[in-house]
């Protein structure tokens, strides 16, 4: 069902489930792990809340674009009932889009001469 | 290791006030929630101390306010839009039957062209109703078939339900406005013809996506079946109001009995190729035993009626008894191809 849908059509993505996505990219992560990923990526600039967090979360599980993992990296160091979340396939390729999206994006800014100077 | 008290009683606020939330969102992901709250609690509690805390209770309230109003509209709607789509599957079966009953009353209104509440009151009221409401149910019931399946029919199917909903509405409008402009006729026939097409035709979409669970045909026999119900109405009315000939209302019911002998013909045959099951002598004793006599049957009933009781055998009452024996006559056999038609239905999609 999920994966049947094209991944152009989650585009654009909200800057929630996009930070999300990216935070997942290099391996499953509990949600508190994903919200302290975030802040330290964004150095920040973007602190989700609980309920923005849970909130995208279950959209993107009823979506497909990730899954819960019943994996647990230690089980010994962590709290069992904590659910750890990883990224589908489609969600590996919605990610990419996106990420390409922007790429084009920052390179019309760029032709335009709107970074001048920052970059 | 013991939480400082103004982790442990923010943990608690925060779990009350997790009550806001919708209640399956809350027993999903309320223990994560407090969970997650409460370790950004400890580090910045151990980073800043109170004006961390402070901080992240600012942020925390404002993102509890946003998503709590999102979770609850998102479940409203979601509530909202699957009751919908259930209901308008009822809506629309309940058009056909209030705007084929304004059809069958509006036939013994024997002076059409009068205004509202003359001789014939009762006829032009229940016609007016039957149709009006009849509409009304039928853009809730393809708004309701758009909403639930549109998403599955493909862009052709998806764009056939757009059609069907603007000629639906196009028809209420021709509807409404009948005795306020000329020109309301052609409003009326015209969305009715674009709704029916674009119905029928989703229906063969239907069928070869498979959009439904089963009465995949469903689409194809309404929208041939409302107009076939259509032109009985017209010209049962214009035969009664004298502004047809009497043929013409004998040939649109022949024509209409036909139609529902080929839509049973057809299923029959499909059920038969489905079971792999399919051979000419076969379909001959389904001619005889199925077609030929409702055929005999429906004609010999229209021509007893007329013999039995002569219209002027029974005075003023003589033509509304005739006109209604003859149509208990086409209800009977209506019926009865009905059923068979379910009967194939049922064999075609549940293999009984």
């Amino acid at each position: 069902m999920a994966e049947a849908t094209s991944p152009d059509s989650f585009l654009p993505l909200t800057p929630a489930v996009f930070h999300i996505l990216l935070a997942l990219a290099d391996g499953e992560k509990h949600g508190y792990a994903i919200m302290q990923e975030v802040e330290g990526m964004t150095e920040g600039k973007v602190q989700m809340g609980p309920g923005t967090l849970y909130g995208s979360i279950k959209r993107m599980l009823s979506a497909g674009l990730i899954e819960e993992s019943d994996d647990r990296p230690d089980p010994t160091l962590d709290d069992e009932r904590r659910r750890y979340y990883r990224q589908t396939g489609l969600g590996r390729k919605v990610l990419r889009e996106e990420a390409e999206r922007m790429a084009e994006l920052m390179a019309l800014a760029r032709r335009k001469r709107v970074l001048a100077g920052i970059i | 290791m013991r939480d400082p008290v103004s982790v442990d009683l923010s943990v608690r606020i925060y779990s009350w006030l997790l009550a806001a939330y919708p209640g399956r969102f809350r027993a999903e992901y309320g223990h994560h929630m407090a969970q997650v709250f409460r370790d950004s609690c400890r580090r910045d509690n151990r980073r800043r101390g109170l004006s961390g805390m402070t901080s992240l209770w600012a942020r925390t309230s404002l993102d509890l306010v946003r998503t709590t109003v999102e979770e609850h509209i998102e479940r409203g709607l979601d509530m909202n839009r699957d009751k919908f789509v259930r209901w308008s599957g009822w809506a629309l079966a309940a058009g056909g039957v209030l705007f084929a009953a304004g059809l069958i009353l509006g036939s013994f209104d024997r002076s059409e062209f009068d205004p509202l509440g003359g001789m014939d009151a009762v006829y032009e009221y229940g016609q007016a109703a039957g149709l009006v409401l009849g509409h009304v149910l039928f853009v809730i019931g393809l708004l309701g078939l758009r909403a639930g399946y549109a998403g599955r029919s493909g862009s052709l199917g998806a764009a056939l339900l757009v059609l069907a909903v603007i000629g639906s509405v196009v028809s209420l409008g021709g509807v409404l406005a009948n005795n306020l402009t000329d020109a309301a006729w052609q409003i009326w026939m015209g969305g009715y013809l674009v709704m029916n097409l674009s119905l029928a035709a989703f229906g063969i979409v239907a069928v070869r996506r498979r959009v439904f669970s089963r009465w995949n045909f469903a689409p194809i026999l309404a929208g041939i079946g409302i107009p076939l119900l259509f032109g009985i109405g017209i010209a049962g009315a214009d035969s009664v109001s004298g502004t047809a000939p009497e043929w013409s209302s004998f040939l649109a019911v022949s024509l209409m009995v036909v139609g529902l002998i080929l839509i049973d013909l057809l299923l029959g045959i499909a059920s038969a190729l489905k079971r792999k099951a399919f051979d000419w002598v076969k379909l001959a004793d389904f001619y005889k035993s199925s077609v030929l006599p409702y055929v005999i049957g429906y004609l010999a009933l229209y021509v007893a009626i007329g013999f039995i009781i002569p219209p002027e055998s029974l005075g003023q009452l003589g033509e509304p008894v005739d006109e209604g024996a003859v149509t208990l006559a086409w209800a009977t056999l209506t019926l009865t191809l009905l059923k068979s038609i379910l009967d194939n239905f049922n064999e075609l999609y549940r293999g009984s």
